[in-house]
């Protein structure tokens, strides 16, 4: 038995329309072509075979005499249409591929709208009783940098818990990254701090094991036990179930993992969720954060619950919003948050800080996948018809010996629903293949976390393919039947096809083309004002030099590491890694640049500290004494620090120039001194000035910044900068090594050249601009399509008129132009319809674009210039073909 | 194409046929047209035209042996009816007769 085997789902095709015999001769044709042309033409083969032979079937099924019950005649329609279907191989293909872009760019897109904003939290009982908590109020040093819905402190979540009726159980959670050693490898996980209470009040049970029980929950004499993730279950333990019961490390304390979540659960967002989930009072173990627990003041939870039996939101809302102002009465200094919002789940999932722009975008990309459909259901509409027009001859016959126009009809009506049904389908599994790829892949949206949206076959997503599909068959298939249905019988047959169609027919054509350049337009304007914003966004001049920068970031509070153990870390750190051939400068660095942090208040000398009003928020960090030197920041005043600031001497601090704008408006910065917010009693002496550099990301508004130096401030978590000479690639894995031979059991993270910083954080401006190009690229291609389809049709019903022209003198250029002049006509038309409508409907995106006004005079005017250049090229070769009528021909007629 | 004259693909794939004699099925009969017309049609064409051709009474058919290479799965060996040759005979004489005196064309 040969080792090649016919694909599989072919030939279980095949089997049921083919005997034994057939299938063997395809076998045995498969294994001869195996051995001369390999595996790959010979499946090539099969296939093409298999292709042929399923178009021919019915041609195969022994017909009845003549179809009778309704049933017979649809069997009727689909063979003949099949037949047809086969008959013009290369016309099928393109309506079918055509219909198959469209309905799948909008299968995909809808699916993501389904999964972000549609689809109920899997695992999660009843989610229309639950509600998310957040407390309302401006961004705040201990908050970190969300604006508007931010999380809570404990003690104020303790005491909402205990006060509120209208809640049936309160959670809590919060999720930070942690450092996992199992099996002996290292890495980073996101953990979900929860409150043991979490599985039971969403109502996710778990798939294997069990959750966590009240006395896990408690402060003291809780066990170290953890649930995984039923994704993490899968990828990192290849869904073993030995794993229930066994132990892993988490910043060095070892858990026994209790309990398998359920599949597809996340928690409550729908864009993220931990690798695994621990009790809340695990969260002593997270350096830094875990000790501010007891700290009202600290904001760090986000919570939940489930609404009483009998309540409503508006009872909740109300109880809460007395709840938040009895709270921020009664401790005036710690709680500034007047009011704790409640928002439904199903809202919430979507965090709601960025819930309104991922809505913005998911509406542009819905608009302008609709536009793509809607210009390949007008290119089909244009073939059908053409198609239809070409054979009113045989269809006047045939109505003409008793088949009735009401049977033609439903024979193209047939015809067109087969088209679109089998391009719709077909549709939809290309947008399945794209939509398993989207899944895997990680969108870098913010705080490093990475980002992914399930996407697959869900009942929804179903339900809305096969209305658009029907819809756009309807639409646009039945309507050459409806007119063919309509056409007058004897004229056709009088005439033949020496007239130049019907007058109305040649209108709606150019109409059609007028759509669709404008439509067109429309998306390629779209395309090219996120390409030019893409464009400005890669222009933007980050603050330090990423060429040949190399990052490496360690987590020292999570190996336990004391604040002299981490000193003396980072100092052998930066002589080794300069040791290393090839490394111009190492230095270390709290924040890597253009990744969001947390932001501090911070304050001059004489103002009071704790008065929430004063100071202004900066990003303060604490970086090595040669890190402006490796990021190639120039100081522009004074210095930067040196191996003396150290904890012995004297206090200092570089600030940018937004920070000294902020602070000393118009006057010298440096000498003067700051005071660093939570570090009551220390001022630092700020001794040196750096230009305004991007922090966060690459579009923020100026920020102010503030450094400090390691040996006076320490970081237990900081990023290592390298900074080679030669190419990155030779040194990355040097600097690895070098790395982790300092501590071989700390884990290393993100260690990765500096250009992935800027790759990142114009990540999605790159793919926007890509996708929308490719958008408006695909429109573009159907809408030349559909031009050189008219063009030809047009020169095809105009040949007696062009044979009579050349038969009377007209030269070759005057019959171009003739057919050119008309093109460009509608095409102009279409092109100033297009900038109107683009006009109009770009305004509302002008939010998301950089550096670009959403009436780019540059992209304005080139896109249409591209769409007549296109247009003038689609119909440029059948109008040469008009020139080559021989005139005795046309003149004959037929 | 009426009931009673065959179309130019019906008539190779008759001769075909005839030509491979006993070790008539598809597979023989896709190779031997390929050789002789310098064009190979897809098994698709070759199937259904045999199809077509016992349905119209002009050839019978039988399984044979199966071997390994097709799966276990049988061959269908083709035999030209007797009824087949008298208009295969038309055929070619009609043929003939329209080529006579155009041999020095093209």
């Amino acid at each position: 038995m040969s080792a090649a085997n016919p694909p599989p789902l072919v030939e279980g095709l095949l089997r049921r329309v083919l005997p034994e015999d057939a299938l063997g001769d395809l076998a045995e044709g498969f294994q001869r072509r195996s051995a001369t042309e390999g595996l790959p033409g010979a499946r090539w083969w099969y296939r093409r075979e298999a292709f042929r032979h399923l178009l021919r079937w019915p041609l195969t099924i022994r017909a009845r005499p003549s179809p009778t019950t309704s049933l017979d005649m649809i069997g009727q329609d689909l063979r003949f249409a099949l037949r047809t279907m086969a008959r013009r191989p290369g016309f099928t293909a393109v309506i079918l591929l055509t219909v198959a872009l469209g309905v799948g760019a909008n299968t995909t897109i809808f699916s993501l709208v389904n999964a972000l904003f549609l689809r109920p939290l899997p695992g999660v009982e009843r989610p229309e009783r639950v509600v998310e908590l957040y407390g309302s109020g401006s961004p705040d040093q201990n908050a970190g940098s969300f604006s508007g819905y931010l999380p809570m402190s404990w003690p104020n979540l303790r005491d909402v818990r205990d006060r509120s009726t209208s809640l049936d159980g309160l959670y809590a959670y919060t999720i930070w990254p942690t450092s996992m050693v199992s099996e002996s490898r290292a890495e980073r996980v996101f953990t979900g701090f929860v409150t043991s209470n979490y599985f039971d009040i969403l109502g996710a049970r778990p798939a294997l094991g069990r959750a966590f029980t009240p006395e896990e929950g408690m402060r003291t004499g809780g066990e170290p036990v953890a649930v995984l993730s039923h994704g993490f279950w899968t990828r990192r333990f290849a869904g073993d179930p030995e794993i229930v019961g066994s132990t892993l490390t988490l910043n060095t304390r070892t858990y026994t993992v209790v309990g398998i979540a359920p599949e597809a659960f996340r928690g409550t967002s729908s864009l993220f969720g931990p690798d695994l989930w621990v009790p809340l009072p695990m969260m002593q173990d997270v350096p830094v954060w875990g000790s501010y627990i007891q700290n009202r003041s600290v904001r760090m939870f986000f919570a939940g619950g489930r609404l009483a039996e009998g309540r409503s939101l508006e009872d909740a809302r109300a109880e809460l919003d007395g709840l938040g102002a009895t709270l921020a009465d009664t401790y005036p200094d710690q709680v500034r948050e007047r009011t704790i919002l409640a928002v439904p789940l199903e809202e919430a999932a979507v965090t709601p800080n960025i819930r309104s722009s991922l809505l913005g975008a998911s509406t542009v990309l819905l608009v302008m996948v609709g536009l793509l459909l809607l210009i390949a259901c007008i290119n089909v509409a244009n073939l059908l018809l053409a198609r239809a027009l070409g054979r009113r001859r045989e269809m006047a016959i045939r109505t003409s010996v008793g088949a009735g126009r009401g049977r033609l009809a439903a024979q193209l009506a047939t015809e067109a629903l087969l088209l679109f049904g089998v391009g719709g389908g077909l549709g939809l599994i290309l947008s399945l293949q794209v939509q398993r790829l989207l899944s895997g892949w990680e969108m870098p949206l913010f705080f490093g976390f990475d980002v992914s949206v399930a996407l697959g076959l869900d009942p929804r997503v179903l339900a809305f393919t096969a209305v658009i599909t029907l819809g756009c068959a309807i639409t646009f298939g039945m309507f050459p039947a409806w007119r063919t249905a309509r056409s007058d019988v004897t004229s056709e047959l009088r005439e033949g096809d020496a007239r130049s169609g019907s007058g109305s027919g040649r209108v709606l054509r150019g109409g059609l083309v007028v759509v669709q350049v404008a439509l067109s337009l429309v998306a390629l304007v779209g395309a090219g004002l996120f390409a030019r914003s893409l464009q400005e966004s890669g222009a933007i001049d980050p603050g330090f030099d990423p060429d040949g920068l190399v990052m490496v970031s360690v987590d020292l509070g999570a190996q336990r590491y004391g604040e002299e153990e981490g000193r003396t870390f980072y100092r052998r750190a930066v002589e080794e890694l300069e040791a290393v051939p090839g490394v111009d400068a190492a230095a270390v660095g709290e924040y890597r640049p253009l990744t969001p942090s947390g932001l501090t208040r911070v304050l001059r000398e004489e103002e009071a500290a704790g008065d929430q009003e004063t100071g202004h928020l900066a990003r303060v960090s604490s970086v090595s004494s040669g890190y402006f030197e490796a990021l190639g920041i120039p100081v522009v005043r004074g210095r930067g620090f040196a191996p003396s600031d150290d904890g012995g001497s004297a206090q200092v601090a570089v600030v940018n120039r937004r920070m000294a704008e902020l602070l000393w408006p118009g006057e010298d910065p440096l000498g003067r001194r700051v005071r660093v917010s939570l570090e009551d009693g220390d001022t630092a002496e700020v001794v040196g000035v750096v230009p305004t550099g991007k922090y966060g990301d690459l579009t923020e508004d100026p920020m102010a910044a503030l450094y400090r130096p390691l040996a006076q401030r320490y970081p237990a978590t900081a990023t290592l900068f390298v900074s080679t000479v030669d190419e990155v690639p030779g040194t990355l894995p040097a600097v690895r090594r070098t790395a982790q031979a300092l501590d071989p059991t700390l884990p290393l993270f993100d260690v990765e050249p500096a250009e992935g910083l800027l790759d990142r954080a114009l990540w999605s401006a790159r793919a926007i601009a890509l996708l929308l190009a490719g958008f408006g690229i695909v429109g573009m291609a159907l809408a030349a399509l559909g031009i050189y389809g008219v063009v030809t049709m047009s020169v095809r019903e105009r040949t007696r008129e062009v044979g009579l022209r050349i038969a009377l003198g007209s030269s070759a250029r005057g019959v171009l132009g003739l057919v050119l002049g008309r093109i460009l006509a509608l095409t102009l038309i279409g092109s100033v319809m297009g900038l109107a409508a683009a006009a109009l409907l770009t305004r509302p995106v002008r939010a998301m674009l950089v550096g670009v006004e959403a009436t780019d005079p540059l992209v304005f005017g080139f896109v249409p210039l591209l769409l007549i250049g296109v247009a003038a090229a689609a119909a440029w070769v059948p109008a040469r073909r008009a020139t080559r009528v021989d005139p005795v021909v046309a003149l004959r007629g037929d | 194409m009426g009931r009673k004259s065959l179309g130019e693909f019906e008539q190779l794939v008759l001769l075909a046929c005839l030509r491979l004699g006993e070790d008539a099925y598809t597979v023989a009969i896709v190779d031997e047209l390929a050789r002789r017309t310098g064009r190979e049609p897809s098994h698709a064409t070759v199937y259904v035209a045999l199809r077509r051709l016992e349905k119209k009474g002009l050839v019978d058919s039988e399984l044979g042996e199966s071997t390994p290479e097709r799966g276990g799965r049988p061959k269908r060996f083709f035999r030209v009816h007797p009824n087949a040759l008298p208009q295969l005979r038309d055929a070619r004489d009609a043929l003939l007769s329209m080529w006579e005196g155009l041999e020095g064309v093209g």
